[in-house]
């Protein structure tokens, strides 16, 4: 089985919180993409990865309405996907160099990277800030402790492989 | 057909609610919000109808026991003095059944003018008709039936009007005030007069229209009885498979085994077989066909067995099937949970069941559910463009912060649409409030139901992940 890991940024664009993030709704895509080759989610085993969807996503569900598809394609993400807990270790070499690129007080940004690291997945964040734009240096300080497909890739990549989505996951 | 009901200060409603009713309304929200005294509202107006009582309404009949008058008003406005110390309703019929032109005309005249005269010691009745009356009868005329019935201890004082428009023209309008109990719903007081007496004939060609739409009704209560190993066949009652679908076996072995009804068979085994999993229903009589016994085949395991070993959702959903294959059309269906034991895939198809219901035989459908699968389902085929978004009301039943200022901004909100909250000054209260929404175009909900309401297990399943 594949696997991917999602940022929580991802959700949140999807569900329209930052709408030139998914005007067009490519967002929309790469899940359903996902879930039709029943991709499984990659979370870490501290919890940080869960509990900022719960802290993130929760308040989101309680404020909004529904019109649309979100909550049918929410449920599938958080209820019903196969998940995978990657055992994360904070203080073993791979979070160190991590650490190294990511020094902000940032444990979740951190654990993303990890869980896709130690997967060999891709992980789809729009996280500019500490991830996309310290792309090439995360890649650079993880090489020893990650695989080949590993990739920190944004969701418009991720749509733009959706035509092949061995590529995606 | 009924297009809308509001309702005020009777049993969960303290102040009013507006309940819009399309081909297809349905009724959600949590439990204890009120779904329930809505469609026990309308029972109550039909075992009235059914009844040969003189009250203005029969609370306690064949179809719904609310106990006394009193008991109907709201705890809120019994407990303490309160201003609206009535029950209010007021209901819109849209309807084609008109009398003809020469019965309207007749009307209209009784209606305006003394016919019966007096001349010496004789009495002379003059009656006028238009030569070539306005042909109406193919327009659709909408009727408000509207009153208040005072829930007061020795006297039931009230109001309770009936008026019909066909714009511009006021076609039709009914009046009766003061002592209810001569006063029915829809039925008013007749005087000695002879004036009132043609007059009142015509009026009752009218009021039969709306009694119809109230007596056509059916409707099928959330717990539906068991099948059987057997079934007594008898005579059911025509048309009608009983509030708990007690009648609904004797009437599918009529479509069964009687030819002129083949496509009320073929409607019901469609859906047994979607929604039920029913394949092949035979039926073996014995005892001189006086009991039945009713076997279908299994369509995962072919077993044929008997339809009391299938699983309990069948029994449950089948007197549904039944009646809406019995309905007429514009007759309508009210359902009470009718997902009731069934799987999700199942609930499905019952959205297409109702969907069906309305664009193949025309029968409408007010359903009480607990199930996002049927408006799922529902959504999909406006999406698909096979049903209409004015095809589909959504009520949505929640508790709100409502404002009560004075009793001119209250019927304002009832009898011309108008919110009291408009103006939100003053104390507010908690009460039973409903949404109506809409399905778009493109299958989307209007805004107005929380996503946290059929997205408890989504929260609940964030919440477990978080879990340390």
């Amino acid at each position: 089985m594949s696997h991917i890991a999602i940022d929580t940024c991802v959700f949140e664009h999807y569900l329209n919180l930052a709408p030139e993030w998914n005007e067009d709704h490519h967002i929309d895509r790469v899940l359903s993409a996902l879930q039709r080759r029943g991709v499984a989610l990659c979370v870490d085993s501290n919890n940080r990865i869960a509990s900022e969807y719960d802290a993130k996503i929760k308040p989101i569900i309680l404020s909004r309405d529904e019109t649309g598809m979100e909550r049918f394609v929410l449920s599938y993400w958080m209820l019903y996907c196969p998940r995978k807990t990657v055992a994360a270790d904070e203080a073993d070499y791979r979070m160190n160099r991590i650490r190294r690129e990511i020094i902000e007080p940032e444990p979740v940004d951190r654990a993303f990277v990890y869980v896709a690291c130690a997967e060999n997945c891709k992980l789809i964040t729009n996280d500019k800030e500490h991830i996309l734009q310290r792309r090439t240096r995360l890649r650079r300080e993880t090489r020893e402790y990650r695989g080949e497909a590993t990739d920190f890739i944004s969701s418009r990549q991720a749509d733009g492989l959706i035509a092949h989505p061995e590529n995606l996951a | 057909m009924i297009t809308n009901i509001s309702i005020s200060n009777f049993r969960a409603f303290q102040a009013a609610i507006t309940v819009r009713i399309r081909p297809i309304t349905i009724l959600i929200g949590k439990n204890s919000a009120g779904k329930s005294s809505l469609i026990k509202f309308l029972l109550m107006l039909r075992q009235t109808l059914e009844s040969q009582s003189d009250q203005f309404f029969v609370t306690n009949g064949k179809h719904v026991q609310l106990g006394t008058w009193k008991d109907l008003r709201h705890t809120n406005t019994r407990e303490r003095r309160c201003w609206d110390s009535s029950l209010r309703f007021s209901i819109d019929v849209l309807t084609d059944d008109l009398p003809s032109a020469e019965i309207q005309a007749m009307w209209q005249a009784a209606s305006r003018k003394r016919m019966i005269t007096t001349d010496g010691n004789k009495l002379r009745l003059q009656l006028e008709i238009e030569k070539q009356p306005v042909k109406r009868e193919s327009q659709k005329v909408k009727f408000r039936i509207r009153g208040g019935v005072h829930y007061g201890n020795r006297f039931k004082y009230g109001r309770h009007e009936v008026y019909g428009r066909l714009n511009p023209f006021a076609l039709f309008r009914k009046y009766g005030a003061n002592n209810l109990d001569r006063v029915g719903f829809l039925r008013f007081e007749r005087t000695d007069s002879l004036n009132d007496l043609i007059e009142s004939v015509a009026a009752e060609r009218f009021l039969d229209t709306l009694r119809h739409e109230f007596l056509s009704q059916r409707h099928l209560s959330p717990i539906r009885e068991e099948s059987q190993l057997a079934v007594q066949t008898g005579s059911p009652p025509p048309n009608d498979v009983g509030d708990r679908g007690e009648y609904a076996m004797p009437h599918l072995a009529d479509f069964f085994t009687n030819t002129e009804m083949h496509d009320k068979a073929a409607f019901v085994q469609k859906f047994a077989q979607i929604v039920g999993g029913i394949d092949d229903l035979t039926f073996k009589s014995k005892l001189t066909k006086i009991l039945t016994h009713i076997k279908g085949r299994n369509v995962d395991t072919q077993a044929v067995v008997s339809l009391a070993d299938f699983g309990f959702g069948v029994s449950q959903c089948l007197p549904i099937f039944v009646q809406g294959a019995m309905h007429q059309r514009g007759q309508l269906l009210i359902v009470e949970q009718p997902e009731s034991q069934l799987h999700s895939t199942a609930q499905l198809e019952l959205g297409s069941f109702f969907a069906e219901l309305w664009k193949e035989r025309g029968v409408p459908s007010l359903v009480e559910t607990h199930s996002p699968n049927i408006i799922l389902r529902l959504r999909k085929l406006v999406k698909e463009g096979k049903l209409l978004p004015d095809d589909i009301s959504i009520a949505y039943f929640t508790v709100e912060q409502r404002w009560r200022n004075t009793i001119d901004a209250m019927r304002d909100e009832f009898f011309y649409d108008v919110a009291s909250n408009a103006n939100q000054k003053g104390k507010g209260f908690r009460a039973v409030s409903v949404k109506n929404l809409n399905i778009n175009a493109d299958g989307s909900l209007e805004k107005g139901l929380p996503m946290e309401f059929f997205g408890a297990d989504l929260i609940e399943a964030l919440e477990m992940g978080a879990v340390k």
